[in-house]
């Protein structure tokens, strides 16, 4: 039996066979009540989802990754230093570097550590504060 | 003429799938597309219809061995003594319309890293795993993720079900910003089809790959053209959400 991922721009919502797991039955949307009636409705339980936007979590890989120079760079600070490409084809127009996403938060994580490896006093730990970071990820939830 | 390098650090993220249906899905709105198979595995054909014994000779100079298939030119790059930016100009006979997307083996970042400096995009392809994120760090010794330019990530076999799945995909977008070019989710018909024998399209036409596709080719045709790129997530994502 299909599995009948319907997407919609706020939330996820999935259709499975009730032979394939336990869901949770909730107040359905409109759309999704919609779709169970067209089809057999017998045959499909409802699940949403929670948004992603509100449940993400402290997952220490994502803070290594953070704090990794080789994902975030020292902030951007010595990208002209650094090797970059050299165009050998001048065809489609070069974009700029993305720019960094908003509040430039990475910048503000990674910009400390840069420094933390020429001053030796300042503890490392200091330099990503992921909690700052998931807490935007939650804020952005509008 | 315009080149497209997908990528990825991890084995088994999905390149070869990603770098199969963009091939189709750009096909599909009229582009003249070559793909070319830079990978040992020799799987890329499978997408296409393809049948295990039917083998394309690695390319050396013959049009024989590049068969077109549901209107994809398919060129094996493993194995030809050219280097690759010697094999497009060997292909686009200076046809300004032309698209090759590059299939890059994991392993092989020797041609990855000579590919990304004339590629007009090179994208990587991810898993919502650690290893897959992980692998991230060992993608480029010169400079970080965040300082690659023509970069973009795709997140493939995206299954919200799963927490880390979303959690990996909101990481992601947040981390890269603009690079973050979106998901593709999971679907079993793909491998469904590919043991039938079938394309996607025929196979499995209502198949949420194909749709999650068809927003990533938008959203590669905008970065191409120099626009902005407005996809169904990033960084200013609630806004968009709302739609
Ligand atoms: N979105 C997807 N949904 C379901 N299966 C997928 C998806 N993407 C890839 N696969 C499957 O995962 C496996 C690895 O994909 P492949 O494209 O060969 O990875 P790579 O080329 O990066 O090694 C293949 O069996 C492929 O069919
Ligand atoms: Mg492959």
């Amino acid at each position: 039996m299909p599995i009948l991922p319907c997407r919609n721009a706020a939330l996820s919502v999935l259709m499975v066979p009730k032979s394939l797991t336990i869901t949770m039955v909730m107040d359905m949307r409109n759309d999704a009540r919609a779709l169970l009636e067209k089809l057999s409705r017998q045959d499909f339980r409802y699940k949403q989802f929670e948004d992603p936007y509100t449940d993400m979590e402290l997952w220490p890989v994502f803070e290594a990754l953070l704090k990794d120079e080789r994902i975030t760079g020292n902030g951007g600070n010595n990208v002209e230093a650094k090797r970059l490409p050299e165009p050998r084809r001048a065809a489609v127009e070069r974009r700029p570097a993305p720019s960094k996403p908003a509040g430039s938060f990475l910048g503000q994580y990674s910009a400390p550590q840069a420094s933390a490896a020429n001053e030796p006093g300042r503890p490392q730990g200091d330099a990503v504060d992921l909690r700052n970071f998931l807490g935007k990820l939650g804020q952005a939830k509008s | 003429m315009t080149i497209i390098a997908v990528h990825s650090p991890k084995g088994g993220s999905g390149s070869t799938l990603i770098a199969a249906r963009l091939a189709m899905s750009f096909t599909s709105r009229g582009r003249p597309v070559t793909v070319v198979d830079y990978t040992r595995q020799d799987t890329l054909k499978l997408h296409f219809g393809m049948v295990p014994s039917q083998t394309i000779q690695p390319w050396r100079g013959a049009e024989a061995d590049a068969p077109v298939v549901g209107g994809v030119r398919l060129v094996k790059g493993y194995g030809s003594h050219m280097a690759p930016e010697q094999l497009i100009q060997d292909f686009s006979g200076g046809d300004k319309s032309q698209l090759f997307i590059l299939d890059i083996s994991s392993s092989d970042l020797e041609v990855r890293r000579e590919v990304s400096q004339f590629a007009d995009l090179n994208l990587c392809v991810l898993e919502p795993t650690p290893a897959a994120l992980t692998s991230l760090t060992l993608l480029d010794e010169g400079q970080s993720v965040r300082e690659l330019q023509n970069f973009a990530v795709v997140l493939n076999r995206v299954d919200e079900q799963y927490k880390l799945s979303r959690h990996c995909r909101r990481f992601l977008a947040e981390l890269l910003g603009e690079q973050y070019f979106g998901i593709v989710r999971r679907d079993e018909a793909v491998n469904e089809a590919l043991a039938q024998f079938e394309v996607l399209e025929k196979f499995a036409p209502h198949s949420v790959v194909l749709r999650d596709v068809t927003a990533l080719t938008n959203m590669i045709e905008a970065y191409l053209k120099g626009e902005p790129v407005v996809g169904s997530e990033g960084v200013d994502a609630p806004a968009r959400r709302a739609v």
